[in-house]
């Protein structure tokens, strides 16, 4: 069983690729936060009697669950708002516009040196880019990139075979580097 | 694949370098909901010797009837089987019809005197007598 501290720990050392994780999917901050807590307070409540080693793997399929969770219950508001109302949010995230993130960034980090901006903006164009990637692809990309699982690791977090997974880390790579070649970031 | 795998690695090292700049506020609010999950633990530490164990039995039990699944479906039948023969022999109206054996066959009038209905008849008038 792991001790607190050990739990401590690993979700120290997992909490904010967790929280950007979930941004991607959900994109909205709070409701990262609100998954990510939920996840971890499931492992504590559920798994807490398991190894440590076998946390990054649970912690990954609870998060993943959580995110479905999310995404069921937000089907439903949506539909019953669209039932009742005929007026709708304009925060929609569907269109972002690159540019106008890039501005911002701009705005933000207009005191610090030129190299520290650029990466800056480098980091907001993958964000990007990864936000537009397919569900799958994303989160093939990072369990096996970012998490640094291995193809069978990632499968068994994904709940699909070792193939799907390389196939679609091999897409998201490609995307990914298609889409930083089209703003004209360097490889 | 060493480029596919070279490009993923450049690109997951700028996502850390991002990871340095969150939100204050979103960072204390993860040191929150870690803090919330490490007493939780800490707390289900505390009850350990019961839940773990009762958790260790169920899970024993499980996996014992998971490996013997073959005896254990057919010990179950045999069990339902058993059952079944038990409850039909101890049911009330078995009981009944029983007793009314016992009584007729007890009975120092025969069984057939029950049956005629000028026996009843002839009684009531011979024990005004």
């Amino acid at each position: 069983m792991a001790t607190p501290q050990e739990l401590s720990d690993f979700l120290a050392e997992v909490e904010r690729r967790a929280f950007k994780q979930t941004a991607y999917a959900v994109r909205d901050d709070h409701a990262a936060l609100d998954i990510v807590q939920d996840a971890m307070l499931k492992l504590a409540q559920s798994y807490g009697a398991r190894p440590v080693t076998e946390y990054p793997m649970l912690f990954q399929r609870i998060l993943q669950n959580t995110m479905r969770d999310y995404w069921r219950r937000q089907k439903v508001r949506n539909l019953w708002t669209t039932l009742f109302s005929s007026f709708t949010s304009n925060d929609d995230d569907d269109e972002h516009d690159p540019l106008e993130t890039l501005a911002s960034a701009n705005q933000q980090d207009s005191n610090e040196p030129l190299e520290q901006f650029e990466r800056s903006q480098t980091i907001a164009i993958i964000e990007q880019a990864l936000q537009k990637l397919p569900a799958r692809q994303r989160e093939a990309f990072i369990l096996r990139y970012w998490e640094d699982m291995d193809v069978a690791e990632t499968a068994a977090a994904m709940g699909c075979s070792q193939g799907s997974v390389k196939t679609h880390c091999s897409r998201a790579v490609h995307a990914l580097a298609a889409m930083l070649e089209r703003q004209g970031v360097e490889r | 694949m060493n480029q596919e795998h070279e490009t993923a690695k450049k690109i997951v090292g700028l996502l850390d370098q991002g990871l340095t700049k969150l939100d204050t506020k979103i960072i204390a609010k993860l040191a929150s909901a870690r803090s919330q999950a490490v007493t939780l633990l800490a707390w289900q530490a505390q009850s350990q010797p019961v839940t773990v164990g009762h958790h260790a039995l169920m899970r024993q039990a499980a996996d014992y009837f998971h490996g013997h699944r073959g005896w254990m479906s057919a010990a179950l039948v045999c069990i339902a089987i058993l059952v079944a023969f038990v409850a039909t022999q101890q049911s009330p109206s078995q009981q009944a019809v029983e007793q009314g054996d016992a009584f007729l066959l007890a009975s120092e009038l025969p069984p057939e005197a029950y049956l005629d209905k000028g026996f009843d008849a002839w009684l009531k008038h011979s024990s005004r007598h």
